[in-house]
């Protein structure tokens, strides 16, 4: 059941990879195919010089010995030629391949739905897809290694050892029990291992952050904390160092035993070998070269099953994760325009993935074209899940979002290119690329090109003093550019939303510390800005709210009143009461 | 443990192990000596394994000496599983674990000891996270590679040895074409590692790409954006260009290292010809044979081994000048101590203080003059950037270049040993740290050397109303944290800022500091825990730090920072009626709540 599974998984990981780049791939599966076949090349022309050899000790013909010599020269210099050749191609195949297969991946990202992010239970899926894809390539290069290299050389030992005598290929039982048993072993407590240390592992790493992560550093330092967490931190390594040498112990007194099989079946080859001689069956040519290549099976057949295959079977698990993520489901690629109507959301519910806690109960709203709304409440009641599922970057779980007349409206489900509609989030995002990128990367679709005078204009009016010549400096010092301050952030943010065409703009209000003055400007700009639109801003300042026509209080996830600031102090006893207890500390 | 000191000389690799590891260290590297020699060795069995097999084969005598010989060769074979598993596994793996604990040990300590101006300066904490992850595998790397290099050394030359036995030509021949080919190795060594320098700069701008695109906090923008291609294609073109700069290095690599196991090939089947040209008598056939076998394994040594080695030398090079580098920051005494000494306060002043942050052009403190008083409550205000938190630092000896005087009872703060700061003021950070030990211990972590009775802590626990979340967790005091042990519970954000408030009223220090813990919390919750702050803090003089000038009201005196220098200061009452600053930014948030009906 297991074996098909993964059968399964091997064919579409190898598809897929071949899919990357098939000429390459091929082309370095046929020069693999050679470079194996090479080694026997190595050891036929190596029987004959050695015979070459022998002979010349009895007769002195140096000429044969030479053109032996010469051949036997040549078969290694090809090997060595293919040799290069195919590891190079390969790590072609491996980089370009890897670098198809991110791609891949991104475009898959890109389709995915943005509430497949908030997933506690599988918080790094895309983590774990990119180490599978990392490791599905590292997979499909030992596997076609191990079929057109490995395979074909032990195939071709096993005829020619045939040939000189049907017991000889026996031996080579001999050279493959015993690396096979260890690496059965090792794997074992390999697993074993890494599911003791990995809680050690954590506290390890745990205890270093406590010390020298940048969030406690100067905390753990001025509280006299090092000494503690230090020892800490050397307790748990030295836990960790003994796990792992208890584990090694037991590998190496394994191996240990193990290793006179190995001995055994060396000696019983050599055994073998001058049986054979003496009843002149084989040269003493041949005899010789067999015996050299003993040596080379030994290590080809560890370099297999140890690498190869043991490799491939630790790889194999990771894999699934990648051909999984390839498979989950992706939001569908329809275009919309949503800004230019009315909003209506019909008893929406929303949880998130995982949880089975409503953060939104049955919310009823509706928003005309051009009316300025407030969404209020205080932490945690659901405001910025409201937003994003007005902007559509969450679906609702349960009711609807109908955008425009009902009789033509999309139904919501997948729909997740909105266009008319902008967004400065609380969490805007300081981007490591030029002031211009930062600026345009609302609206990627128009050509950036011509398009300096609007940047500046935008920039003009949110009050960022920048000149043409600055559009086009990074502003992250990671690459060589220059740093902006918190407050100038803030505006290039605004400048972002203000710079996508739009006919509604949610603002969701940065909580984080912002002097008083800062914060009133921020408003008064939000007043500006939403003065030509549909707008919606989220806030838990309630004095804020005067620039609306409209709040929304929210509790818990549910409305609890809705209308104009002097309705809601009179209808609604939460909204009067937060208001009053908000103001008391301005009296 | 012994300070660690490095110059940045690659031989140092060899030092450092031999510190770390003693005993270990030198068994590799005399086992690594003989190591070398085993071939040498082999040759001579193997030779005499097949003349006496020939011996046997022409003339069926010998049979003892043939016996002898497999035996020989067994136990060569022993030799090998066994040094295998004694040497690479047993005592490689005891010396790794001796250089990780000694290496990570100093690293750790030096990481807690340095200048704190290091810490926030992008450059220098990038390079101590270089030295950081690049864990001790570097240095057992470097010292490996030096070691490899010697006994290839020894390999080659004792089988040249051999050779020269027989014709006294192949010496000179050999030296002739081995000097060029190891600089060529070595050279090649550098050239790769530059270009794989380069091809990383690219890579890591595709990489913060691939954040763009990855990282869930980005989803939201990216989402409404609709950018998600765009970046896509940006990723694309940095990952092509690194990869094709690769993709050049990685061709002039195997060219190179191809070229040179060419040469040694060539070479060897000269030295073959050479040999059976002017062969003397001497020579058996057993002893040709057997030599040729050694020599051809040298192919794959020098073509592999060799150009891998090389190459890591470059980087080891690198490598052990960025460790010395590290080693050489300056540190701050005393900062691993525990010892906390209170220095009895009657007063804090600032005198003419100017300070700007290293590397920084503009002062964010400019002739600032400020005088605290003992026991009394102040509150510092101002925008964004004024200084407040800077004020902060520097009173906490975390930065000391600063222009002007800060004194603690007319002694400068500058003099006063990191234990007494330590012991005169507490504070809660803005971002302060939740350590996942029990909560007892995060209560306590200043005065671990103290015994804090259970009663004292719930007694704290009262004041901030956690005292009955924490009754309620099944370990109480001793209940862990976070998720680093097993059976730990979590807290929620809210009760995460009550522990850092409680740690601070905990410790018995004179001057208790709040840097706004409470950012994240809505005005109310925050004005709330500060008017228990105060409540809790009435025999001590605090400094609380905050932009919602609600909070400000409760203190005795309120500090107004402007552009780094005291705009203003007195009680609310008295700053209302002056009509200045603070009355501008009070009336600003204050406007929100008027309504205009009114």
């Amino acid at each position: 059941m297991k074996m098909k599974k993964n059968s399964k998984v091997i064919i579409k990981i190898l598809k897929l990879i071949l899919k990357c780049t098939p000429f390459l791939f091929i082309f370095s599966v046929v020069l693999n195919l050679f470079h194996g076949l090479s080694y026997g090349l190595i050891t036929l022309t190596e029987q004959h010089f050695f015979d070459s050899v022998s002979m010349y000790f009895k007769d002195q013909s140096t000429i044969r010995l030479i053109v032996a010599l010469i051949l036997f020269a040549l078969a290694y210099i090809s090997s060595e030629i293919l040799n290069a050749l195919s590891n190079f191609i390969v790590e072609v195949v491996i980089d370009k391949t890897t670098g198809r297969l991110d791609r891949t991946i991104h475009n898959k990202i890109n389709k995915i739905s943005a509430v497949k992010f908030e997933d506690s239970n599988n918080l790094d899926f895309i983590n774990k897809a990119v180490e599978g894809k990392n490791n599905a390539v590292v997979f499909a290069s030992l596997f076609a290694n191990l079929i057109v290299f490995y395979v074909p050389y032990f195939i071709f030992m096993f005829v020619y050892l045939l040939r000189v005598s049907v017991f000889l290929p026996l031996t080579l039982i001999f050279v493959f029990i015993p690396v096979v048993l260890t690496q059965y072993m090792k794997m074992n407590e390999h697993i074993n291992l890494e599911e003791a240390t990995a809680p050690i592992r954590r506290k390890v790493g745990y205890y270093d952050e406590c010390i020298t992560g940048r969030e406690s550093y100067k905390e753990t330092r001025h509280l006299g904390a090092v000494p503690f967490f230090l020892n800490k931190y050397d307790d748990s390594l030295k836990q960790l160092h003994d796990k792992i040498a208890e584990t090694n112990k037991k590998i190496n007194n394994f191996e240990l035993k193990v290793s006179f099989i190995t001995i055994a079946g060396y000696v019983m080859i050599v055994g073998m070998l001058i049986y054979l001689l003496m009843k002149s069956d084989i040269s003493i040519g041949a005899f010789a070269a067999i015996f050299a290549s003993v040596r080379t099976m030994f290590s080809m057949m560890e370099e297999m099953i140890k690498y190869h295959i043991g490799n491939m079977a630790s790889e194999i698990g990771n894999i699934s994760n990648f051909i999984n993520f390839m498979e989950i489901d992706e939001v569908k690629d329809n275009d919309r325009e949503v800004g230019k109507c009315d909003i209506h959301l019909k008893n929406v519910s929303f949880s998130y993935p995982s949880s089975s806690n409503n953060v939104l109960q049955n919310i009823d709203l509706d928003i005309l074209h051009g009316e300025k709304i407030a969404i209020i409440g205080e932490n945690g009641s659901g405001k910025t899940t409201l937003a994003k599922i007005i902007l559509g970057i969450y679906e609702p779980s349960k009711g609807r979002i109908i955008y425009g007349n009902e009789n033509d409206f999309c139904d919501h489900v997948g729909c997740n290119k909105n266009s008319g509609i902008s967004y400065v989030s609380q969490n805007y995002k300081r981007y490591k690329m030029t002031l211009k990128e930062n600026i345009c990367l609302s609206n990627v679709r128009d050509s950036v090109e011509n398009k300096d005078d609007q940047i500046l204009k935008i920039c003009n009016e949110v009050d960022l003093d920048f000149q043409q010549s600055d559009l086009m400096q990074n502003l992250s010092t990671e690459f060589g550019g220059q740093d902006l301050s918190g407050g100038q952030w803030q505006r290039v943010a605004i400048a972002r939303g203000l710079y996508r065409n739009s006919d509604l703009i949610v603002l969701d209000e940065p909580t984080a510390a912002i002097d008083p003055v800062e914060e009133t400007y921020i408003y008064n700009k939000f007043k500006q800005i939403i003065s030509g639109l549909t707008g919606v801003l989220i806030t838990h300042r309630l004095g804020a709210t005067k620039i609306v026509d409209k709040i929304v209080v929210l509790k818990e996830g549910g409305i609890i009143g809705i209308g104009s600031h002097n309705e809601l102090m009179k209808t609604c006893k939460y909204y009067s009461d937060l208001y009053e207890e908000q103001r008391k500390w301005y009296m | 443990m012994d300070k660690l000191n490095i110059k940045g000389n690659i031989f140092e690799y060899i030092v450092i192990a031999v510190k770390a590891a003693n005993i270990y260290s030198v068994i590799i590297m005399v086992d690594s000596l003989i190591n070398a020699l085993v071939p040498l060795f082999s040759v001579y069995a193997i030779a005499s394994f097949i003349d006496s097999v020939n011996e046997f084969y022409i003339n069926s005598a010998g049979k003892d000496k043939l016996v002898i010989n497999i035996i020989l060769l067994a136990l060569i074979m022993l030799y090998s599983q066994i040094h295998e598993i004694l040497i690479n596994r047993y005592v490689q793996l005891k010396f790794n674990q001796k250089m990780d604990l000694y290496y990570k040990n100093h690293v750790l300590k030096k990481c807690a000891s340095l200048k704190y101006e290091y810490i926030e300066n992008k450059t220098v904490w990038d390079q101590i996270h270089r030295v950081k992850n690049s864990s001790c595998s570097s240095l057992t790397k470097g010292f490996s590679n030096l070691i490899g290099v010697i006994s290839v050394f020894v390999r080659i030359a004792s089988l040249m040895y051999v050779a020269a036995s027989y014709n006294i030509l192949i010496i000179t021949f050999m030296s002739i074409i081995i000097v060029p080919l190891l600089i060529l190795s070595f050279r090649g060594g550098k050239e790769t590692f530059d270009a794989e320098m380069e091809s990383d700069r690219y890579r890591r701008e595709a990489d913060y790409y691939h954040q763009i695109l990855a990282d869930r906090n980005y989803v939201d923008e990216k989402t409404v954006f609709q950018y998600g291609d765009y970046i896509n294609e940006k990723w694309f073109q940095k990952n092509e260009i690194a990869r094709k700069i690769n993709l050049k290095m990685r061709l002039k690599y195997f060219l190179r290292m191809k070229a040179s196991s060419l040469v040694t090939l060539i070479v060897i089947f000269v030295i073959l010809s050479l040999i059976i040209i002017t062969n003397d008598k001497n020579m058996t056939v057993g002893f040709f044979l057997s030599f040729t076998m050694a020599l051809l394994q040298l192919v794959d040594i020098m073509s592999w081994n060799f150009s891998n080695i090389m190459r890591e030398i470059a980087i080891d090079r690198e490598y052990i000048k960025d460790l010395k580098d590290f080693f050489d920051l300056e540190e701050k005494e005393d900062a691993c101590a525990t010892d906390a000494e209170p220095i009895d306060i009657d007063e804090i002043r600032f005198e003419h203080v100017s300070f700007k942050y290293p590397d920084q052009e503009n002062y964010v403190l400019n002739d600032l003059n400020l005088v605290i008083k003992k026991n009394q409550h102040y509150a510092l205000v101002g925008e964004n950037g004024c200084g407040k938190t800077t004020l902060i630092k520097l009173l906490l000896g975390l930065y000391d270049n600063y222009e002007g005087n800060i004194y603690i009872n007319s002694k400068e703060l500058r003099t006063y040993r990191l234990s007494e700061i330590r012991g005169t003021f507490s504070v809660a950070f803005q971002d302060f740290a939740r350590y996942s030990t029990t909560i007892r211990e995060n209560l306590c972590i200043s005065d671990l050397n103290r015994s804090i009775s259970d009663e004292e802590c719930y007694a704290v626990l009262e004041q901030v109303k956690l005292d009955d979340d924490v009754r309620k967790s099944v370990h109480g005091l001793d209940t862990g944290l976070g998720l680093v042990e097993k059976d730990s519970g979590d807290l929620s954000g809210g009760q995460w800022q009550k522990i850092a408030i409680a740690r601070v009223i905990l410790s018995d220090h004179p001057v208790r500091i709040l840097d706004e813990p409470t950012a994240a919390l809505d005005p109310v919750a925050e004005s709330k825990l500060y008017d228990l702050f105060s409540k809790a803090s009435k025999s001590k003089t605090t400094i609380t730090v905050t932009h919602r000038l609600g909070a400000a009201k409760l203190a005795d005196k309120i500090v107004v920072l402007k552009n780094g220098a005291v705009a203003e200061q007195g009680s609310h009452d008295e700053l209302m009626e002056s009509k200045g600053l603070y009355m501008n930014m009070f009336e600003n948030q204050k406007g929100w709540y008027e309504n205009e009906e009114e």
